[in-house]
């Protein structure tokens, strides 16, 4: 690695809790089904899946950067010290599945055995945001789902305004437009990027205009309406779980038949 | 002492049969019955098209991008594993395996054409060691295991090459080559469960898995 070469250092400044093997194997044990048993057995180390890792041929094929070299030095490890780590395996841990993998999954198309090492990056992540050694965006947009539910700490308040300013400024333009929010029995909720609300409202005014223009039986929710999930990509699986069961929920209570989710 | 030990190493040969196989059908139970509480995604979207599709797709030499893109690594582990499946079946020293308990008329291998797969079977194990030692990505993950488990089929091979044509190696008689040879063959089947060996059927579980993950779930193969 060139010295030049700025290295992403994932550390927890304030470590508020020691590291517990019994923690640690807690979680491992969860992902333990007979799916990871057997990516665990299967791995013949044949190095067929170095080429597929964008990481790899992006640092010269430097072989550090193959992923099941990644795996057997994060997840393997785990495993097979029963979660007796200490911080600093940790912290690169985390710089290894943070920095050198975007859990993209092509490694497992181009596996023999199709082992899907996106899913084990995903346990190793799980660990490590277990003691908060995540990407600090990630944390912070986190702490936001737990707080707002969607990633940009967006009051509800603040998000039913910005739907009716612009139903306001829209129906200007076609009269006749409306952005419901919370009608039930619509066809579609429809659900955005945080992004949108808080920084590109005119996105959501076009999406409206569509939806006008089809004629659809469509609406926004009040509640669950960000469709990001980064809590997912932090490794922290139960703010994840709880801000996708909040869109369900909605469409659930408004009886809607579709979700609709943006880009 | 070949004569001697012929009965005993006959009935070693089905006791270790009967136990692997034992000991991996209660492994299974317990992978399925694990799955069934941890893996219910794996239900949610079970597909037997794309579970075949994408274990097929990868036992046709060439049937996958990733064979593709390295033409002379999926040459050997295919020549490997051709050769290694046939010749203990098919080899006509072999055959009284089958023909004894069932009377069933097999097809065999010719003697020449066993030797031309002995030929096939050592360049590419050859080429799969040097590959091990020499590439850097396949170097980083290759433990001492992976040799040793290299090693004992190589010598599998071996042994029964020199016992077939009854040479005498390193000053050993052919027969005590031949009670080798048996012996390495009970001591490879026992490792089946234990070792990277169990990938001839773990194989089949993880294509099945990762081909209804990627196709089932998302309309993309895995090949």
């Amino acid at each position: 690695m060139g010295e030049t070469e700025e290295k992403t250092k994932i550390k927890n400044d304030k470590p508020d809790k020691p590291i517990d093997p019994k923690k640690i194997m807690e979680i491992l044990n969860k992902a333990l089904g007979a799916r990871m048993k057997l990516w665990l057995k299967s791995c013949y180390h044949c190095g067929l899946c170095a080429d597929s890792c964008f990481f790899y041929l992006a640092h010269g094929k430097d072989p550090k950067y193959m992923p099941s070299y990644k795996i057997i030095q994060t997840l393997g490890k785990l495993y097979k010290k029963k979660g007796k780590v200490d911080r600093v395996f940790l912290e690169e841990a985390a710089d290894i599945v943070w920095g050198n993998c975007t859990a993209c999954r092509r490694c497992s198309m181009y596996c023999p055995f199709g082992i899907d090492m996106g899913v084990m990056f995903g346990t190793v992540r799980a660990v490590c945001a277990e003691y908060d050694l995540s990407p600090e965006a990630l944390l912070i947009a986190t702490k936001n789902y737990e707080e707002f539910d969607n990633q940009m700490a967006v009051t509800e308040e603040e998000w039913i305004d910005t739907c009716q300013w612009m139903e306001g400024e829209t129906a200007e333009e076609l009269p006749g437009l409306t952005i419901p929010m919370d009608k039930k029995g619509a066809k579609i909720l429809y659900t955005i990027n945080v992004r949108e609300a808080k920084f590109y409202p005119q996105d959501i005014a076009q999406a409206a205009m569509i939806f006008h223009a089809a004629g659809e039986d469509w609406t926004m929710s009040t509640k669950g309406w960000d469709d990001t999930n980064l809590a997912m990509f932090a490794g922290k699986g139960k703010t994840a779980a709880e801000h996708v069961k909040s869109t369900y929920d909605a469409a659930q209570e408004l009886g809607v038949k579709q979700i609709a989710i943006t880009e | 002492m070949y004569e001697m030990l012929r009965g005993p190493l006959i009935l070693i040969h089905w006791v270790t049969f009967f136990v692997v196989c034992f000991v991996l059908i209660i492994r299974f139970i317990n992978l399925y019955r694990s799955s069934r509480t941890l893996d219910p995604v794996l239900y949610d979207n079970w597909n037997w098209k794309w579970a075949f599709r994408s274990i097929v797709r990868w036992l046709i030499p060439f049937g996958s991008e990733g064979m593709k893109n390295h033409p002379f690594v999926t040459l050997a582990y295919f020549s490997l594993h051709v050769t290694l499946f046939a010749m203990p079946v098919f080899i006509s020293s072999h055959i009284f395996f089958w023909r004894q308990p069932t009377q069933a008329g097999l097809w065999v291998i010719s003697d020449r054409i066993a030797d031309i797969m002995t030929v096939i079977f050592v360049v590419s194990i050859l080429f799969i060691v040097i590959r091990r030692a020499v590439a850097p990505e396949v170097r980083i993950v290759t433990t001492v295991g992976d040799y040793l488990l290299l090693a004992l089929v190589a010598a599998m091979f071996l042994t029964g090459y020199l016992a077939y044509h009854r040479w005498i190696a390193f000053g050993i008689n052919y027969k005590n080559i031949l009670i080798l040879h048996i012996l390495l063959g009970e001591l490879l089947m026992i490792l089946i469960p234990f070792t990277k060996l169990g990938h001839m059927f773990l194989f089949f579980f993880t294509r099945a898995i990762i081909g209804v993950e990627f196709g089932a779930r998302r309309g993309a193969r895995t090949w």
